[in-house]
């Protein structure tokens, strides 16, 4: 993976929310990067930050959320930079896209946007085509019959049928799937570089979701599209990514490709999420739950801020505070992880936490369990 | 109350269903009655039995009527037609009261724990509110809500707790713990864990499998997610726009699949294992409206197992072939520019052209394409439909049949006429089509 062919690149991206109860990092420091014609997940469960940090990208965070620190480059221009004005404080700088900038030239052209519910995405009151036919003739300064043709071919393109009855229709004609099929339709029209799809098949049943990737994934062999895939379905990252990136919490815990990420996993969360998944292929008789709820991010514990829930925990990872590196071999690909296993701060010498998920204290579902029996 | 009734051993029938049906009426009032609108057909014919202690799955794609199914079995919702019995009593005999006494053993979970609990009232009262409602524990309430709440993993203390002060897991343990207030045998859980993050998913199926064993709990379990199903269930019924076509046991079911639909779910299950094997995409389109339903099997006008109408003389290949030109026709996902009907013909039967009668079809539907302006699309559609999928048995009979058990020694039943037997029946196969049409 040389340089050359890195499309977007994250850097210390930060995104908070200045609300009455103080202020929430939502997206506290994350750094990737997407590489031309890739797919690469974003995954976590609800509440790690996997939204705001795609909207901030796109400079979509609205108040009282902002972007507070960082830089985004795609293909050289600065979506997002900052630098330190006179008096130390951080300030947009001269090199970053202006908004106009970005509505004109980023937005739609370059780099597009699925959302996970498309009946909020179309407008209910225009018929279908007429709003893809608007989106091109804007994007692309195409006269109203060009843009139609093109409309209608992108629409047989995804695998709408009758794609020229369809084109007439209004959204709520269609199914979830097809409006669904929709919304990549309008995302490719403008043949952008990259599109981030922002959980597009979590509200799909999964024969429609099968459907909707294998079409992704042919649609991205024939355009070359790069994807940042938002998804909380590790089975949608198995299927889908070449490279993920796990996000816990407004971090980015772990980073690897595809296959290693799921057999040679390194931070324990990624272990635990995928131990607590329910095999379609095998029965399992127990599952194994990862303990306790995500806290909140107005106020992440201290450190690592997986130690509440970690079945690793040890006293330095209330303290240290992980750096997120590279921890692969020599010759290997490279795998980041965010966890102070990994790094030379004495966690081989500290004690283990006493907390629920180290199992060095009786849980609450454990000790109902024992009572229970001891009712009978 | 229901003494009488009281005793069903374990593996004992709990809940019978002998032939439910749900119509909706599409419209109501004078004009309604004058003209009606045809119903939305949200559950036909279902029979199916749940047994004493075990958990039934129910899956099947969204409007496919698992829950207008789970409503009409609480009588939360009136069967058009069929019995529903109860410990051997049909519910629909029963008077105002009586059923009234009699959910007290049949209790259900939403599938959004946000709107089903009462934001304005603690969780004490939530949870002691169906004991109110059936007159039971009077006294010792308060103590019966805390050992509740800890049965299902809450604090004891949250008793006065508002529920937005708790996460989504944690609030459908309040509504587990509600349901189970009043000791019932039977809970309809729909969707419960649907909402929940994957995590918070495991911790709540264990709880629901710990309460099961304690209390001898019988669950119908409604899922869309394969993954959970396979974990909690005992037995699976697979529904496909208000029909059941296949019942099994867990095991059978999943490593036996003998409905094509099943089989075509079963498939479209991602794993979350990059090295396994890719899931594959064996239907094509969405669920047919439930307002006219495909008559005979509901499932044909997708599935990729239709059997060849028997008055046509076509081997498996041929009628792949047909089958498939006959889906592409009707969908329309080909251009017709510079495609004369040789050049048609030749891509999509590349290796051996339509004889006879079936030749016949094929060459009058290529016609009203290429030599009609515009072409005819719909009459060329219709007429291989007509002439095709019509005319096979799939369409013309509703189909029940038994199928042997390999798995399990429980009984596997799979609505679909390929377990016929018997006669010759040329099913087609998606795989046998080698046509690469490209809409470059």
């Amino acid at each position: 993976m040389s340089e050359a062919d890195t499309l977007l690149e994250v850097e210390n991206l930060k995104t908070q929310f200045f609300t009455e109860e103080g202020t929430v990092r939502a997206v506290d420091g994350i750094s990737f990067d997407v590489n031309e014609g890739e797919i690469v997940g974003l995954v976590g469960e609800s509440g790690a930050g996997k939204s705001v940090a795609t909207s901030s990208l796109m400079r979509l965070v609205e108040d009282p959320g902002e972007v507070v620190g960082g830089t985004v480059t795609f293909k050289g221009e600065k979506l997002i930079d900052f630098e330190e004005d006179t008096r130390g404080e951080l300030r947009p700088s001269d090199e970053m896209l202006s908004n106009a900038q970005m509505r004109k030239n980023i937005r739609g052209n370059e780099i597009a946007i699925i959302f996970q519910d498309p009946m909020e995405a179309l407008n209910p009151v225009f018929k279908v085509g007429s709003q893809i036919r608007e989106f091109i003739e804007i994007n692309r300064g195409f006269d109203e019959d060009e843009a139609k043709e093109l409309a209608v071919d992108m629409l047989r393109e995804v695998g709408i049928p009758e794609p020229e009855e369809r084109y007439h229709s209004y959204p709520h004609q269609f199914s979830g799937g097809m409006r669904q099929r929709v919304l990549i339709a309008m995302a490719l029209a403008c043949e952008p570089s990259l599109i981030i799809a922002d959980e597009p098949t979590t509200a799909l049943d999964v024969t429609v979701e099968a459907q909707i990737l294998e079409l992704v994934d042919d649609l991205r062999e024939k355009y070359d599209t790069a994807f940042v895939w938002v998804t909380h379905d590790m089975a949608v990252i198995a299927e889908i990514c070449d490279r993920v990136n796990v996000m816990y919490l407004g971090e980015i815990i772990e980073e690897a490709e595809v296959d290693d990420l799921f057999h040679d996993t390194k931070h324990p969360y990624t272990d635990a999420l995928l131990d607590s998944i329910p095999r379609p292929d095998q029965t399992t008789e127990e599952l194994n739950p990862i303990v306790g709820v995500m806290p909140e991010a107005i106020n992440p514990p201290p450190g690592c801020r997986f130690h509440t829930r970690c079945p690793d925990a040890r006293e330095i990872c209330k303290q240290a505070e992980p750096v997120y590196q590279d921890v692969s071999e020599p010759g290997e690909r490279p795998h980041h992880v965010h966890c102070v296993k990994y790094e030379d701060v004495g966690y081989e010498y500290s004690d283990p936490l006493d907390t629920e998920a180290t199992g060095a204290f009786a849980g609450d579902l454990m000790e109902t369990e024992t009572e229970g029996e001891a009712d009978d | 109350m229901t003494e009488a009734a009281e005793d069903v051993d374990f593996g004992e029938t709990l809940v019978e269903l002998d032939g439910v049906t749900k119509h909706f009426s599409q419209g109501s009032g004078f004009l309604e009655s004058l003209f009606p609108k045809p119903p939305v057909r949200a559950n036909d014919d279902v029979s199916l039995d749940i047994k004493k202690g075990e958990t039934l799955g129910l899956v099947g794609e969204s409007g496919c009527g698992k829950s207008t199914l789970a409503r009409t079995i609480l009588q939360l919702t009136e069967a058009t037609d069929g019995d529903i019995y109860f410990k051997g009593r049909n519910l629909d005999e029963l008077s105002g009261e009586e059923l009234r006494r009699q959910r007290e053993d049949m209790q259900m979970i939403f599938q959004d724990p946000q709107s089903s609990l009462d934001p304005r009232m603690k969780v004490g009262p939530i949870v002691e509110e169906p004991m109110q409602a059936h007159g039971l524990y009077k006294g010792e309430r308060e103590e019966r809500v805390r050992e509740l709440l800890e049965k299902v993993g809450l604090d004891p203390q949250h008793y006065n707790r508002y529920p937005h002060q708790f996460s989504g897991g944690q609030r459908q343990r309040i509504n587990l713990a509600r349901a189970l207030s009043v000791n019932p045998d039977f809970i309809v859980c729909d969707e419960p864990v649907s909402a929940l993050d994957v995590s918070i998913q495991a911790q709540v199926l264990n709880t629901m499998n710990e309460l099961q064993d304690e209390f001898g709990l019988t669950y119908l379990f409604i899922a869309h997610d394969l993954s959970v199903i396979r974990h909690i269930s005992d037995r699976v019924a697979v529904m496909y726009l208000g029909h059941v076509v296949e019942v099994a046991d867990k095991e059978e079911l999943f490593e036996n699949p003998s409905h094509p639909y099943t089989e075509s779910l079963l498939k479209a299950i991602p794993t979350p294992d990059p090295r396994a094997a890719g899931r594959e995409v064996v239907l094509e389109g969405d669920v047919p409206s439930p307002i006219e339903p495909p008559s005979g099997c509901r499932f044909r006008t997708r599935c990729p197992k239709l059997i060849a109408p028997e008055q046509y003389d076509m081997d498996k290949e041929m009628w792949s072939h047909v089958r498939y030109f006959m889906r592409q026709v009707d969908r329309r996902t080909f251009e017709l520019e510079g495609e004369t009907e040789a050049s048609l013909r030749d891509r999509f039967f590349p290796n051996r052209q339509p004889g006879g009668e079936v030749g016949q079809v094929v060459d009058e539907a290529l016609s009203k394409l290429t030599t009609e302006e515009p072409p005819d699309w719909e009459g060329a559609g219709e007429l291989l439909v007509e002439s095709f999928a019509e005319q096979s048995i799939c369409a013309q009979e509703l189909p029940v049949y038994e199928v042997e058990s390999q798995h399990t020694d429980g009984t596997h039943l799979a609505a679909c006429h390929l377990h016929k037997g018997g006669d010759e029946l040329v099913a087609a196969d998606v795989t046998d089509v080698d046509v690469e049409v490209d809409d470059d």
